[in-house]
Order: C-alpha cells, then sequence, then structure tokens
C-alpha cells in the first residue's frame, strides 16, 4: 500500500474521547478535598474474609460511590462487540476503524437482543455489522470487511454468526463487496492467501 | 654499597608488575639509606647510562638495529618509579636541579622513549620539599622543545605531559614564580598552545581546559595572549564526543570544561557574546543539543563574569534580541528554558540604570505580543523570567505588564487569549508572593511598596467577571475554562501581603507584621464568597446535570484557590462553614442530605484544615468550629438518619486527618507532660465552646487568646478530637445494669432498623477514635490512660476498668465480648501501643475477656460482633506477652485440648458451639504465632494440626485454618502489632509440614472417611497466603495435594479456589514443577471455565483464577507439553468467549489468542 496509492489522502479521524464508551455513568470528580474518601469509606477488615467467616453478603456495606460488579452476569452487547473491532487498524492509515468511522455503534445489530439476558450457548445469535468505508470507491472495504469478520470469528463462541457487510449507499459497488462477503468459500479462499494473511495480521494486531 | 646498576638491570628485565615494584622500592631506600659521600643518587642515575643514548649511540646504530626503545623506556620508568616510593625531603636542592635538567633534556633528545618516564618523574619532584618554583618555568621550556613529537605521543603519555603542566600552572608556589617571571606577556603560554593545539583525546582535553581555564582567570594576561588562548579553546566549541568513547569521561563533563574556559574571565565578553550568538543564529544548521550547549554557555558567561557593567551591559540588548525568538518561535521546550534562564541570569546580574534599560527593553518588546492570541503565552514567558529575577526587576516591569494585561483582557482577540492573560497575571502575582517575603535594602521596599496600587484594584477590574460567570446556570464551555484560570489568579491575589515597610537601624528591612493583608478585609471576604458559589454551584442539581471535565476541574482549582485564601484569611472560615451548613439543612430528603453532608463536610475539611495558617491558633480554632459543628448536628437530630450521620462523622474524619498530616509538616513534638487522667475536663475548661449544643453558638465559641506554638496547638488539636470522640461514643452508647453490674449497650437508636448503616457509622466513630489515638505518643497514652477506653468506651463515671478477678465464667464483660459496642471497643484497642495493652493484662480484665472468649458459646451474638471480637482476641494476644501470664496461658491451652476433644468426639456438623470456641482460638493463634511459636503455645498448635482430623467438623474447620496466617490489617506494623521476622517460616515448619506429611502418607485404618481431604484442605489455606519461596522446596508435594483437592468430586467452592490460586501460584514460579501435571491442569481449568457447569456451582473467581492459568500456560510451559490438548482447550476456549461475565470473556478471548499461537 503505497503511500501514493491511498484512495483517501486525508480521511476525518475522531479523537479517542469522541469515541462511544461502556463508561455511562462518569467517574466521581477527584478533587484535592477527596483524598482521603476512599480511606475512610473503605470496608474495615472484620466485614470481609477471611475475618468474617460468616455469611456477611446480608450485611452489604454502604457505598461511597456505587461502582460496576466485576463479576456480574452481562451479555454481550453491541458495545462489546463495537470494542472488538473498532481496535483493528485501518490498511491504510495508522489509525483505529473506529476513529476514521469505519465501525459506528448503531450499525451494529444482535439478534436475539442481549437486552433479553444472556443467551444459552445453544441458541444461535446473529451478529450483523454494517461497513462505512471513508469514500465510496473504497477499493480496499473488501479487505476491511474480511478484516472484521476475522477478528468477530475469532473472538466470539462457535454460537455466534457474524454478517459483514457494507452499509447502503455507502460504497459505489456494495452489492459486490457485500457478494464477496458473505461467500464462505470466497473467504476462506483469500485467508489461504499469504499476502492477504499478513496485511490482516497487520491490522489486528492492535486489538487487545 | 648497593649496586645500582643491578636493580635497573633487573627492572628492565622483570615483566612482572610485584616484582617491578619490589625493585623500585629498593632502589628508593638503598637512595635514603646510603652514606651523603658515596653519592647514591648520581649512581642511582647512572645506572641506565647503558641504556641511554650516546653510550651505544643512536646514529651510530644507524647502520644495523634499531636502539632498544623499549628497554630503554623500561629503564627510565625504573628512575621515575624510584622517586614514586622516595621520601619528598630526601633529595638536596642541588640533586633536584641536577635531576630536572636530567629529565628535562629527555623533551628534547629522547621523543621516543623518554617522555612518559620523563613528565612522571618530574611531577614527582616538583612537590619534592627542596623543589625551586622557579624551576616550573625551566620544566615547560623544556616540555615545549617537544614541538611536533608531543602530537605523536600516546595519549597517556600526553596526559602524563598534561597533568605535569596542571600542576606547574596551578599550583600557588609555581604559579606565584611564573607569573612574577613573564608578567602579563606569559608567552610561555603562546609555546603551550602551539604544543598542544591538536589534542583531542577527551581526558587530555579535560586537564588541557582546566589549564586554560585556570590561567585566563588567574594570569591577568594581556590582551593579545588573552585572544590566543581564546583561539585555542573556541575552536572546540561546540564540544562533543562519541557515544562509544572507551573514556569514562561523558560529554556533559567535557561540554562543563569547556564552559569553563569561555567564562573565565570578562575580558572575553567582547569575543565570547558575538561568537556565541553567531553560532545560534546559524539558524537550522545548529541542532537542538548544540543550541542548548551554546545557552548554557552564554549563562555560565553571564553568571561569571566579574564587573557586569563592563562585560555584560554592553552586549545585553545583542542578546536579548538574538533570544527573544527562541521563546517566541521556538519549540523545544528544553532551549526554551534554556532561554528563559539566560535573559533571568542577564535580569540577576545587572543593576541600576543598566538593569532600567535592560527591563524597558524587555518590556517594550513584550507587551506588543501581549494583544495577539499566538504570542501571549511566549511573551508572558519572557516577561516573567525577567521580572522573577529579583524585587528590582519586578518594580520595573510590573507595573507596564499589569497594565497592559488588563488591557488587552478589555478586547481579548479569543477565548484562549483571554485564558494565557489571566495565567500569566496569575504567575505575576505568584512572583510577587515569592518575592515580597525576600530581604529588601529600606529603598528598594519602599520601590516594592510604590506599585502596591496596581495590585489592590486586580479583583474588581480583572477577576471578578470570569470568576462569577463560573457559577453561572448554564456557562458555556470558554467560560467555565476562563473561570478555571481566573479562580486561580483570584487565589494567588488573596494571599497577598502588603509591602509595607519598617526600616531597622542595620539597614536591612523587614515587613512590619507579616499577616498585614494587600488586599482590603472585605474584598478578601467577597473573593472567598465567590469562590465558594462556584464550588455550591458546582454540586447543586443543575450543576451536576451539566458535569463536564471542564467543570471538574474549575471545581477543582476553586477548591485549591479557596484553600489558600482561608490559609491567609483564617477569620473568612466561619462564615463558609455557615453557608454549607445552609445548604445541607436546606435538602430535600435525607438522602440528599446525606450526599451533600458528604461533598460539604469534606471540602470544608480540606479548605479549612488541609494547610496551618501563620497563627497556628486561628487554623485550630477554624478546625474546631468546623468538627464541633458537626458534631453538634449528630447530637441535634436524634431522628436523623444513619446515613447523614455517618457523612457527617466521616467529614469529622477527613478533618482529622487533613489537620494533622499539616502539621506533620511542621513536625510537633508530642509531649506528655500535662497530659493526665482528667484530660476531659481540662480541654473543655480550655476550649469552653466543645460542651456547645447550638450550632450557631459554636460558630462564635471559639476565640482565639494568645498564641500558640505549633506543638501546643498539636496536642490540643489531640486532646479536643478526642474529646469530640467521646462525646460520639457517649451519644452512641448507654450505661445498664445486668445481674447488678453496670454494662454499656448501644443507644436505642441503633435498634436495627437501619441494617448496615448501624455497622458502618459505629466503625466510622471507632475509626475515629483509632485515629487520634494512633497519633498520640506511647508516653501520651499511658499519661491518659487510653487503655481504659477500650473498657468503658468513655463512660469513665459509670464503669470501672479496674476490677477482674480471673475467672472464666464471670460474665461482666459479655457486652465487651459478644455484645454489639465491641465494634467501638475495637477501634481504639487497634490504636495502643503494647505497653497501655499490658495494663489491661495487669487490671486482669484482658485474661478475662480471653478466657471468656475461648468458652463462651453463646450464638445470640450477630456475625458482625462475632467478628469484631474474633479481631479483639488477636490484638489482645498479640499486643501482649500472653505466653508469659500464668494462669492464663494454662487455662487456655486445657481449652484447646478440650475444643478438640469435643471436635473428635462430634457426631455430626450441627454443633456450632464447637466451631465458635476453635475460630477464637484459631484468632489467638494469629496474635501470638506472629510473636512467639515456642513451647508454652505447643497445645494450641496440636489444636491447630489436629483440628483438620477431627471428626465431622474437621473439614470446616480446616477451611477457616487461614485465619491463622491471613493477612490483617490489625497485625500490621504501623499499628503496633508486634510482628517477627520470619514467622511465616516458623508456622510452616511447625504446623504446614506436618500437615503436609499426614497428607501425603497412607491413610490410617481407623481414620476417618474424610480425614485426607480435610488435611488438604487445611495444607491449601494455609498456603494460599504464603509466598512461594516459603514452600518451595515442598513444592511438588504441594502440586499433588492441589490437584487432588481440585478433582475430588466434594470440594466445596472455597477449596477449589485456594487450591486454584496455590496452583496458580506453583506455575508461575516454577513452571518446570507444572509441566508433568500439564494434563491434571488444564482438565481442571477447563472444568471450572466450562459453561456446562450449572451457574450454582460456577463460581466466578475460581474461574478467574482458572483462566488465568489458561492465559499463562502457554508462555509458561513448554509447547510439547500442551500439543496434545489444544483441539480440547481451543474447543472450550471458544465456548468461554461466551461466558456471561464480561471479565471472564475478555480473558477468554486473550487465553484463545495464546492457545491459537501455540506451535
Amino acid at each position: 500500500m503505497a503511500a501514493a496509492a491511498l484512495d483517501n489522502a486525508n480521511p476525518t479521524i475522531l479523537s479517542a474521547s469522541q469515541l462511544p464508551t461502556r463508561q455511562k455513568k462518569t467517574a466521581p470528580r477527584l478533587g484535592p478535598d477527596s483524598r482521603f474518601g476512599d480511606l475512610i469509606f473503605s470496608k474495615p477488615s472484620y466485614f470481609s474474609q477471611p475475618l468474617s467467616v460468616d455469611d456477611l453478603k446480608a450485611v452489604s456495606w454502604p457505598k461511597l460511590n456505587s461502582y460496576e460488579d466485576d463479576f456480574a452476569s452481562d451479555p454481550i452487547d453491541e458495545q462489546e462487540i463495537y470494542d472488538l473491532i473498532s481496535t483493528i487498524s485501518d490498511p491504510e492509515h495508522p489509525v483505529s476503524l473506529g476513529q476514521l468511522s469505519v465501525i459506528n455503534l448503531p450499525d451494529i445489530h444482535i439478534t436475539p437482543s442481549p437486552s433479553l439476558g444472556a443467551p444459552s450457548p445453544n441458541t444461535i445469535v446473529q451478529v450483523a455489522v454494517e461497513i462505512t468505508p471513508t469514500i465510496t470507491h473504497c477499493s480496499l472495504a473488501t479487505v476491511i470487511g474480511l478484516g472484521v469478520r476475522v477478528r468477530l470469528e475469532q473472538a466470539l463462541p462457535p454460537n455466534y454468526r457474524v454478517v459483514v457487510r457494507c452499509k447502503e449507499n455507502s460504497h459505489s459497488q456494495d452489492d459486490q463487496v457485500n457478494k464477496q462477503l458473505s461467500d464462505k468459500e470466497r473467504v476462506a479462499a483469500a485467508l489461504e492467501n499469504d499476502t492477504l494473511k499478513g496485511v490482516l495480521d497487520k491490522m489486528l494486531e492492535t486489538c487487545a | 654499597m648497593a649496586d645500582f646498576r643491578q636493580l635497573a638491570l633487573e627492572y628492565v628485565l622483570a615483566d612482572d608488575e610485584a616484582k617491578l615494584t619490589s625493585l623500585a622500592k629498593q632502589a628508593a631506600s638503598e637512595l635514603q639509606g646510603a652514606a651523603a659521600p658515596t653519592n647514591p643518587v648520581a649512581r642511582w642515575v647512572e645506572s641506565v647510562q647503558p641504556w641511554m643514548p650516546g653510550s651505544q649511540g643512536d646514529d651510530e646504530m644507524a647502520d644495523g638495529d634499531s636502539p632498544d626503545w623499549t628497554a630503554r623506556a623500561k629503564a627510565l620508568e625504573f628512575l621515575s618509579r624510584t622517586l614514586d616510593f622516595l621520601g619528598t625531603d630526601v633529595l638536596k636542592p642541588s640533586q633536584i636541579k641536577l635531576l630536572v635538567s636530567f629529565f628535562g633534556a629527555m623533551f628534547d633528545i629522547d621523543h621516543k622513549a623518554g617522555i612518559l618516564a620523563s613528565a612522571t618523574a618530574l611531577s614527582r619532584i616538583s612537590i619534592m620539599k627542596s623543589f625551586q618554583p622557579t624551576s616550573a618555568n625551566d620544566i615547560i621550556q623544556k616540555v615545549c622543545t617537544l614541538k611536533d613529537d608531543f602530537p605523536r605521543q600516546v595519549a597517556k603519555t600526553r596526559l602524563a605531559v598534561f597533568e605535569l603542566l596542571k600542576f606547574l600552572i596551578t599550583s600557588p608556589e609555581t604559579s606565584k614564580a611564573i607569573q612574577s617571571r613573564h608578567g602579563s606577556s606569559a608567552s610561555f603560554m603562546s609555546d603551550l598552545i602551539r604544543l598542544c593545539q591538536n589534542e583531542r583525546d577527551p581526558a587530555n582535553l579535560m586537564v588541557w581546559f582546566e589549564i586554560l581555564a585556570y590561567f585566563l582567570r588567574e594570569y591577568s594576561p594581556s590582551k593579545e595572549i588573552l585572544e590566543e588562548v581564546y583561539g585555542a579553546f573556541k575552536a572546540y566549541f561546540p564540544i562533543s564526543l562519541p557515544r562509544t568513547s572507551p573514556t569514562g569521561i561523558t560529554p556533559d563533563q567535557l561540554k562543563l570544561s569547556l564552559r569553563a574556559c569561555f567564562s573565565s574571565n570578562k575580558d572575553l565578553a567582547p569575543l565570547t557574546f558575538p561568537f556565541l550568538l553567531g553560532k545560534l543564529d546559524q539558524g537550522d544548521g545548529v541542532t537542538a543539543n548544540v543550541k542548548l550547549d551554546v545557552l548554557k554557555t552564554i549563562q555560565a558567561c553571564i553568571e561569571e563574569y566579574q564587573n557586569p557593567h563592563d562585560s555584560v551591559t554592553p552586549y545585553f540588548n545583542q542578546i536579548w534580541g538574538s533570544l527573544k525568538y527562541e521563546v517566541r518561535n521556538g519549540e523545544v521546550e528544553d532551549s526554551i528554558w534554556a532561554t528563559l534562564e539566560v535573559l533571568k541570569a542577564i535580569a540577576v546580574r545587572l543593576e541600576g540604570e543598566d538593569l532600567r534599560d535592560y527591563a524597558l527593553t524587555v518590556t517594550r518588546d513584550c507587551v506588543n505580543d501581549l494583544s495577539s492570541t499566538l504570542y501571549t503565552a511566549p511573551a508572558g514567558r519572557l516577561l516573567v523570567s525577567v521580572l522573577s529575577a529579583g524585587p528590582a526587576a519586578f518594580v520595573l516591569m510590573a507595573a507596564p505588564a499589569v497594565t497592559h494585561i488588563k488591557e488587552n483582557l478589555r478586547h481579548p482577540k479569543a477565548p484562549a487569549h483571554s485564558r494565557d492573560l489571566l495565567k500569566l497575571l496569575q504567575v505575576i502575582l505568584e512572583t510577587r508572593i515569592f518575592l515580597v517575603g525576600a530581604k529588601m535594602a529600606t529603598s528598594e521596599r519602599s520601590d516594592f511598596s510604590a506599585i502596591d496600587t496596581i495590585f489592590k484594584t486586580l479583583y474588581d477590574d480583572v477577576f471578578r467577571n470570569p470568576v462569577q460567570s463560573g457559577a453561572k446556570e448554564g456557562a458555556t464551555e470558554d467560560e467555565i475554562r476562563l473561570a478555571t484560570e481566573a479562580v486561580q489568579g483570584a487565589g494567588a491575589l488573596v494571599c497577598q501581603r502588603s509591602s509595607g515597610s519598617i526600616a531597622t537601624s542595620d539597614g536591612t528591612v523587614t515587613t512590619n507584621d507579616e499577616n498585614e493583608k494587600l488586599l482590603p478585609e472585605n474584598t478578601c471576604s467577597q473573593i472567598c464568597d465567590s469562590l465558594f458559589s462556584i464550588i455550591t454551584y458546582g454540586n447543586s442539581a443543575s450543576g451536576q446535570d451539566s458535569r463536564s471535565k471542564d467543570s471538574d476541574e474549575l471545581v477543582n482549582s476553586t477548591t485549591t484557590a479557596l484553600q489558600r485564601a482561608v490559609a491567609a484569611n483564617p477569620n473568612a472560615f466561619p462564615t463558609l462553614v455557615e453557608k454549607a451548613f445552609e445548604i445541607v439543612t436546606a435538602s430535600p430528603s435525607e438522602q440528599d442530605k446525606a450526599s451533600s453532608a458528604h461533598v460539604f463536610g469534606s471540602l470544608l475539611a480540606y479548605v479549612g484544615c488541609s494547610k496551618l495558617p501563620q497563627k497556628p491558633a486561628e487554623g485550630l480554632r477554624n478546625y474546631l468550629i468546623l468538627v464541633k459543628s458537626l458534631q453538634v448536628d449528630i447530637v441535634s437530630s436524634s431522628n436523623g438518619s444513619l446515613s447523614v450521620w455517618g457523612s457527617l462523622v466521616a467529614s469529622i474524619q477527613s478533618a482529622a486527618r487533613y489537620f494533622n498530616e499539616a502539621f506533620q509538616e511542621l513536625k510537633p513534638e508530642r509531649s506528655a507532660s500535662s497530659w493526665d487522667r482528667s484530660w476531659a475536663s481540662a480541654i473543655v475548661s480550655k476550649y469552653p465552646g466543645l460542651d456547645l449544643l447550638d450550632r450557631n453558638a459554636v460558630l462564635d465559641g471559639f476565640i482565639v487568646s494568645g498564641s500558640l506554638s505549633v506543638s501546643e496547638a498539636y496536642a490540643d488539636f489531640l486532646l479536643a478530637t478526642l474529646y469530640i470522640v467521646r462525646q460520639l461514643y457517649q451519644k452512641a452508647t448507654k450505661v445498664t445494669e445486668i445481674a447488678g453490674i453496670k454494662a454499656l449497650q448501644l443507644d436505642d437508636k441503633f435498634n436495627g432498623s437501619e441494617g448496615p448503616l448501624e455497622h458502618q457509622y459505629l466503625h466510622f466513630i471507632s475509626a475515629l477514635a483509632g485515629f487520634v489515638l494512633h497519633e498520640t505518643s506511647e508516653e501520651q497514652q499511658l499519661s491518659l490512660k487510653a487503655h481504659e477506653f477500650t473498657l468503658n468506651l468513655f463512660h469513665d463515671d459509670a464503669i470501672s476498668a479496674t476490677n477482674g478477678a480471673i475467672d472464666e465464667q464471670s460474665s461482666a464483660w459479655d457486652w465487651l465480648i459478644v455484645g454489639r459496642p465491641n465494634t467501638l471497643s475495637l477501634g481504639v484497642l487497634d490504636a495502643l501501643h503494647p505497653s497501655s495493652v499490658s495494663h489491661l493484662f495487669e487490671s486482669g480484665i484482658a485474661q478475662q475477656v480471653l478466657l471468656r472468649g475461648v468458652t463462651i458459646s453463646d450464638d445470640s451474638a450477630d456475625s458482625v460482633s462475632r467478628a469484631v471480637f474474633r479481631s479483639i482476641l488477636t490484638i489482645l494476644s498479640n499486643k501482649h506477652r500472653i505466653e508469659t501470664v500464668e494462669p492464663l496461658i494454662t487455662q487456655l491451652n486445657q481449652q484447646a485440648q478440650t475444643v478438640l476433644q469435643q471436635a473428635q468426639n462430634a457426631a455430626d456438623e450441627t454443633d456450632t458451639s464447637i466451631y465458635t470456641k476453635s475460630l477464637s482460638l484459631f484468632a489467638i493463634a494469629a496474635g501470638v504465632l506472629r510473636r512467639f511459636c515456642g513451647k508454652q503455645i505447643q497445645p494450641l498448635l496440636k489444636l491447630l494440626s489436629e483440628v483438620p482430623t477431627a471428626g465431622a467438623t474437621g473439614k470446616q474447620l480446616s477451611q477457616h485454618l487461614e485465619l491463622v496466617v491471613a493477612p490483617q490489617a490489625i497485625l500490621a506494623k504501623e499499628n503496633f502489632a508486634v510482628v517477627k521476622p520470619l514467622w511465616m517460616q516458623k508456622i510452616y515448619f511447625q504446623l504446614v509440614k506436618p500437615l503436609l506429611e499426614a497428607a501425603l502418607a497412607p491413610p490410617a485404618a481407623d481414620a476417618p472417611a474424610n480425614s485426607k481431604a480435610s488435611i488438604n484442605v487445611g495444607v491449601l489455606s494455609l498456603i494460599k497466603h504464603m509466598n512461594f519461596p516459603i514452600y518451595e522446596e515442598d513444592s511438588e508435594k504441594v502440586m499433588r495435594i492441589a490437584i487432588s483437592t481440585a478433582q475430588s468430586g466434594t470440594a466445596g467452592v472455597a477449596d477449589t479456589r485456594a487450591a486454584l490460586e496455590v496452583l496458580k501460584n506453583i506455575v508461575v514460579e516454577s513452571p518446570d514443577k507444572g509441566e508433568s501435571h500439564a494434563r491434571s491442569i488444564i482438565d481442571i481449568c477447563v472444568g471450572e471455565i466450562s459453561l456446562k457447569k450449572t451457574s450454582r456451582e460456577r463460581d466466578a473467581e475460581t474461574g478467574k483464577t482458572a483462566m488465568e492459568i489458561m492465559v499463562g500456560l502457554p508462555r509458561l510451559f513448554d509447547s510439547r507439553h500442551l500439543l496434545p490438548h489444544q483441539p480440547q482447550v481451543e474447543r472450550e476456549l471458544a465456548l468461554a468467549c461466551g461466558n456471561p461475565v464480561r471479565e471472564l470473556r475478555r480473558l477468554a478471548r486473550v487465553a484463545r489468542a495464546a492457545w491459537s499461537d501455540l506451535k
């Protein structure tokens, strides 16, 4: 991908703070006046294991600022899919697909909806991702689509089916691109291609 | 008579360093010992004759072999080495003269072999007593005869020559002789420069530069020679060093050394400044490093040159003209800083008219830039760098700068422009705070106070509007950010002190009143009010709705500014307290009230107590007003919610912690001299306000009378806080009578209706008590009889803490043992020094508590009280040597045996009394074993080691063995617990090792069915808390136990978790031990993360540990151990990516990627 052949040499880039995140509630203000807050409000040692051998869960400790429980049950939602794929690097620019708005949170759809609770491992769940190339003639739309697909297949359990498409009217040849992306054999063949594999690996390097 | 020839020959032939040294030493002692008539020195010098030119003659050998240079060099080295071992007073002047001419001649005739030896020998000779300083000049002349042969010498030889020259030129006697000989013409220097001009070795250059710098500084050379020397070192600038240079010299040392040459003599100024500035003006050709070097060199010249009027003044215009663009348009922060340092250095050096000219130039150039958004910040940096140089520069520049800032603020070009201007104004104000405290002469002081007026109106002119917009509803982002700058400026403004002066007899001036403020009282309180209203708005409902990162920063900056304002104007604080309480009281619901009490409580704590004002008494008054107001609010709202009470008491603790920290910076003394049992009445008579019950009265209830030293104020702070604690304790408890004995119980308020909030409130006040007592010294605790608070909870009139016959059946202290007030007792006990705890044993009450604790089987106590009580037992047994207390220890041991028997005989798990008693004994063991492991407590250890095999209750009890070793805050050294080094290792040998053996031995015929499993659980629950090195040698066995526990179908969730934690630890610390068990480990982990388990069996924490092991295995184990399991693991991990818990899904993805990369 020589610099001279860039499809879109000057794309719009969002800053990290403009990207959607899971932190809906802003963290409490931590100023100079809250230095001892955590210390004073921390749970006394006799309230937690191993000192409290009895079941003290019933006597919960009132918290100053409620925070999310790490171990709460939480189904895979659109934001999680977004977090998985928005960090993929663009093949042309050293920025992520999220920053280029190629991946957008509203364009990710999960059926059945995660709001119904965590699906059982035997339920087939469909994840549909619509990508928006930065320009309508982007020649790399298929590569990006392939990257998204590979990333999701590596990161989701087997009962999740992944569909990647170009967003309607976002690409001059979106039907062609969609056709390629949904053709399993072509996808499999593409992954056999060493050059393409190299490009994909480079794109996925930045995924945590 | 010694044969020097023989010695010389041996020396020439020898190779061994030790041998060489001994030969030289021998020669030296012969020289010293030989009789004068035998003329030893002559014989010694002649001993090298066979190797000298002339004996065979270099020229005569032209036809045949070349002379043996090596041998000749060695022979000369023999002479110089001998001198090293010769006393400095042995040689006579005539002999020295002979030697000087002998070695000096070598420079001329023997440049191939004689230089190193001669230079070293001459260095040695020149420190000898009979050395004539006048010979120094001869030596230098001789050295100069080397001419072109000098550069041909190896670096080491040249270094010896340089060292010789340096000594001759810089040592006082010789330098005097040289100067009187040459005068200012110093022609020898020209020769030396010619000799050394091509030197490139870093080590040699260091010495050479040193010589040049010394020469320029001390020799008062003529203009011609000055220029010649300048030419010699200038050629090296800018100097650098290859990174791989083998010498130990760093580029910085070399640069410093060359810099010293530039700054050595003020007469160089006409040469250095144009040259250095010329280097800078080369533009892009100068790298950042070189630029930095140039700037630092200019700075060194400015700082070092004497008589700045002659040396610096003529050039400051040129320097300024060149350097201002460095800051104005520069991008590299390092060079900008270096430039500012240069400009400041000029202002520091100049005086009078010169300074005025310089300041005017700088001001004129900079103030124009203040009208441009782009250049305001750099212009500000330039202005500040110069005006901060000293009071005189400040006086000259502050007024025009402030006027222009004000002018530009009226017509700002952009929001960023206003922000930069406000920031600049703030920095000028900070500079003034710094300078006003400096020592000034009378005239300077009066000049300084002449410009005070420009600051007096700043608030109204500049800060008021932007500050007020910070508290405005619907303020834009720009307004908020502007307000953030403005509050900091206002904070700096309100701290300004007046510079009014009184001249003292010695001419120096001190400020007349340290506390006299620049601003009038009402402006100060206006500023405080405006700042406070920003915080109020930020925490109001509408402020919270529009919260953003910027508004948070505004509130934080305002808080800091307000803290400064209050520290400078302590009298403004009571009003703030009053306002804050009005807001808290006006809260619509109890929940809102609790949260605003928390917000404003900790705010006031920080603002009023985190910095001690000039008069400690004023700070103490503010602290007392705050904490007393908070406490009165608790006392007066008997029906109030405990969540509000909790917030209020947490704020008291916050204030106490901030105030304590403010004191610690000043290192107060902790004296117990006036502390005694009647502390409460003493502190109340000193501060009657402590007994007030009305909040409005509290605001005026503490009057500052007289002054207090820091230590006195600190002592009063501790006692007053303790008094507040006493009031809170008394409010929370009441005295009752149980079976004719007085006892304490919680107030009716704590009837269980508010659930966990009750526990939290009790914890808060007990933590406050603990905090205050923790800050008192051991001596102070003893004087207060602080141990009694543990028992009477500050009801000293009702409960006597002295009686205590040892009687385990007595229930006199049961309210303390199993009653809910024990939380309050724990807070005090936790903060006591061991010496205070010992007093509890003297009265016998501690024994009673301990014994009652291990015998009581009362299950009426709630689970929190039981946990608290176990902590009390742990502290008592740790802070006092209970193994020495008879008959306590005997009875404890008996009880341990009884409990063990009962456990062994127990038919089922329903007997909770065994359980309760055992845990009490475990808690005591936790305290003792950190300190002592001796034979007095063997029965207790036996209980611990045999409890796992004890019948039906064994397994349950062995899970809780971890109580003995688990880390606990109450057993931390900060809380005065006694923790011996290696205690954990001792426990491992005394307790874990036997258990480990039992676990791996074949089961006895009569052993209960489950005994193996419960021993395993016991081992794991102990080892879980130990570091790997402790059980490293047995890690193989431990691993087997962990695997078998995790694999057994009967293991509970906690057991499996313990097993996995231990496994993880071993696998990480010593992967090779785990490799042979790869299959089992993988099976266990896969089993834990499998979604096939029902959700009831699944434990997220265990799953997390299992997943962490899976993540680590591909990295830790050799892949051949893992490859056979790869397909199965990958399948399971793919499924685990759908785990309902997000954190586990994340780990599963990481593990999946790690396993798929396995090759």
